[in-house]
């Protein structure tokens, strides 16, 4: 790939004040941000969040009600046609040519780029090499997927922009896509990507932002996300049926105390609280309570995007019937 | 990637998106064997449809006189023996006035081995057991001039056959061959995926054309040799057949992609466009002559740039029947393909139209 352009910044995508409006409902609220090169960029949030939206304002198929984007430095809804064979896209469903076979697919794709891939190369890479012969139509939703991410690679664009590229992948499949991923930041490209899988974002992503209802609600690296707003650890614990689990409750920090009854004469305890660690060592050391099996889970993604969606409901009380549309 | 795949890619030619493209074009036509069947099998079915049909289009009943004296009376014989037939021999001294049937349906006027036939425009039915009656008689069909009493041609179901077939044959091409196919990329979001690619949009269009015409190339020779082996065609004529084929292809294929420029649901296209053929054979006089038909439908018939594509195969293929020169034809013809060529051009949109 040529290293035109890219001493003139690092921003691979600039996005500003974005707002997007269909019809009464705002699919997308003032949202701003900036992609870098080498960047895998993850775009989390639950359905109907505006993460679709945000990718095709991105990739110039939709227009914004307000703000900017630029991506490379242009403005992809009118783009010089050079940006089209630096950014591909893959969108969420689309249907390839149905009489072409696998192979004759990636060729096709192949032709529209200057410099484009070796077939075999981007084949292997997706794990489609073994059905390169078979027609597109005959292809299970998979490898369709699989397809479709080597369509948007073949052509090595210095921009991926993957819009939940992980769905309906079996394992395998999924680790296709993340080592492709993963070799596009590795050869110093940049990678949007929606998700709503938070171990996909931790995995993958360098940094995530985190779409609730159209806001950007927060964006950091993973690792910072759950450390400041993972609030709520669990602790679980065993112990013998007849514990008396109030005290449980009012350690400090507690904020629920649950227990289901497992084999035999004890119950399964689940205690979420706001200081983990400190909460685990008080039923460490309680004597009363005969606590075994002691365990503690730190919250991950999946709490942070939960207390964000919770806070973003809440905000929102009585925006929250404006529901349905497009993700 | 290595630096030889990259030359390699290099060498492959000046534009390998379009070679590509007429490929994929290609395959999708001919692997999908519906498509192939209404673009291909279909409109010759209706062809021999159309023959068939014209051939038996004898019955009813003719009231028919013959004139003069040297081989009239094989001529005579000959006329009597088609069912329906009641022949008898021009009863005055005197000629038949030009114009005036005087009551019969046809006059057949026999000298040496050429003839004329006056016959009513209503009475095409009886054309095809003339011509082989006289054919018989040692009257070759070349040397038979057909009339109406007005003086002009009358409606031939066996020769408006070729051009009913050759029209079915290029509205599948441009209807089901092109406009339909296309309308299911949209609506399948290949167009919007392709949208994102450096494809140019006038690639993918005109990438379009070459398997299209070699199939029109092949409905027209297949047509063309019909035709001159029915003898309704002098082989130089199959030069301005061309031509006219042609220009109608251009025309009917700028109108596909007029249709498909927007549309987004193939089955009421479909539908639509399986409708509006008929309607279009109708309205260019291929079903009946037009003067046996309403006068709005002639109106209708008039501003329709199919009604000329029409007439200009009349020219070669039914050619007493044409209204208009040969130049107005191909003129109109054109000037309908310039316009709904741009319309689309203008119209075409890679993405489903949606709210943008």
């Amino acid at each position: 790939m040529s290293g035109e352009g890219m001493e003139r910044t690092d921003d691979v995508a600039v996005v500003h004040d974005l707002s997007k409006q269909y019809g009464t409902r705002w699919a997308l609220d003032e949202v701003a941000f900036t992609v870098s090169q080498g960047e895998v960029f993850g775009l989390l949030g639950p359905n109907g969040a505006g993460k679709t939206t945000l990718l095709e304002c991105l990739t110039g198929l939709r227009k914004p009600t307000s703000g900017t984007v630029r991506v490379l430095g242009e403005d992809p809804a009118t783009p010089r046609s050079a940006l089209r064979s630096m950014v591909a896209v893959q969108p969420q469903e689309a249907t390839l040519f149905p009489q072409l076979s696998v192979r004759e697919t990636v060729e096709l794709w192949a032709s529209f780029y200057p410099e484009p891939d070796d077939i075999d190369d981007v084949l292997a890479r997706v794990g489609l090499l073994e059905e390169a012969h078979q027609r597109v139509k005959v292809l299970s939703g998979g490898q369709s997927r699989r397809l479709l991410l080597a369509v948007t690679v073949v052509g090595r664009p210095r921009v991926l922009l993957l819009d939940e590229p992980a769905a309906g992948l079996d394992p395998q499949a999924k680790e296709h896509l993340w080592d492709v991923v993963r070799q596009q930041r590795a050869s110093g490209g940049t990678v949007l990507l929606s998700t709503h899988d938070m171990h996909e974002a931790a995995e993958l992503c360098d940094r995530v932002a985190v779409l609730v209802e159209g806001r950007i609600a927060a964006c950091d690296t993973p690792g910072r996300l759950v450390s400041e707003l993972a609030a709520l650890s669990t602790v679980t614990f065993t112990a013998p049926r007849e514990t008396d689990l109030s005290a449980v409750a009012s350690f400090p920090g507690v904020t629920a105390v649950d227990s289901t009854e497992v084999a035999g004469e004890s119950v399964r305890v689940r205690v979420r609280t706001a200081v983990g660690d400190q909460t685990l060592k008080r039923i460490a050391g309680d004597e009363s309570l005969v606590a075994a099996d002691l365990d503690i889970d730190k919250g991950g993604l999946g709490d942070v995007f939960r207390s964000l969606a919770g806070d973003s409901a809440q905000r929102d009380g009585t925006a929250a019937q404006q529901k349905g549309g497009r993700s | 990637m290595s630096a030889d795949t990259r030359t390699r890619t290099r060498t492959r030619g000046a534009s390998p998106a379009f070679r590509q493209m007429v490929r994929t074009n290609s395959r999708e036509l001919f692997r999908d064997g519906k498509t192939a069947f209404f673009a291909l099998v279909f409109p010759l079915l209706f062809l021999a449809m159309f023959l068939a049909l014209g051939t038996l289009a004898a019955g009813g009943t003719y009231h028919v006189a013959v004139t003069g004296s040297a081989g009239s009376p094989a001529v005579l014989e000959n006329l009597k023996k088609p069912d329906g037939f009641q022949t008898e021999a021009w009863p005055e001294s005197t000629p038949p006035k030009p114009g005036d049937l005087a009551g019969y349906d046809a006059i057949v006027s026999p000298a040496g081995d050429k003839a004329t036939v006056v016959v009513d425009p209503g009475k095409f039915g009886a054309l095809k057991d003339i011509r082989s009656a006289l054919s018989s008689s040692g009257i070759d069909e070349d040397h038979v001039r057909f009339l109406t009493p007005d003086g002009g041609a009358p409606f031939d179901p066996l020769k408006a056959a070729l051009p009913t077939g050759l029209l079915m044959a290029l509205m599948s091409v441009a209807f089901f061959g092109t406009a339909t196919p296309l309308i299911a990329l949209r609506t399948r979001g290949t167009l919007r995926l392709l949208g994102t690619t450096p494809l140019n949009r006038m690639t993918f269009v005109l990438a379009q054309a070459p398997v299209r015409l070699a199939l029109v190339a092949v409905q027209l020779l297949v047509l063309g040799t019909v035709a001159v082996a029915m003898g309704f065609l002098p082989l130089a004529g199959t030069l301005r057949l061309l031509v006219s084929g042609f220009l109608g292809a251009v025309m009917l294929f700028a109108f596909g992609y007029l249709i498909a420029a927007r549309m987004r649901n193939a089955e009421v296209v479909n539908g639509l466009l399986g409708l509006l053929m008929p309607v279009v054979l109708f309205t260019s006089g291929l079903f009946l002559p037009l003067d046996l038909l309403p006068s709005v439908v002639g109106d209708i018939s008039a501003v329709l740039p199919t009604t000329y594509l029409v007439d200009a195969l009349n020219h070669d293929l039914n050619e007493a029947a044409s209204t208009h020169t040969l130049l107005t034809d191909w003129s109109i013809v054109l000037a309908g393909a310039v316009v709904f060529g741009g319309l689309a051009a203008r119209l075409f949109r890679w993405d489903q139209g949606e709210d943008r």
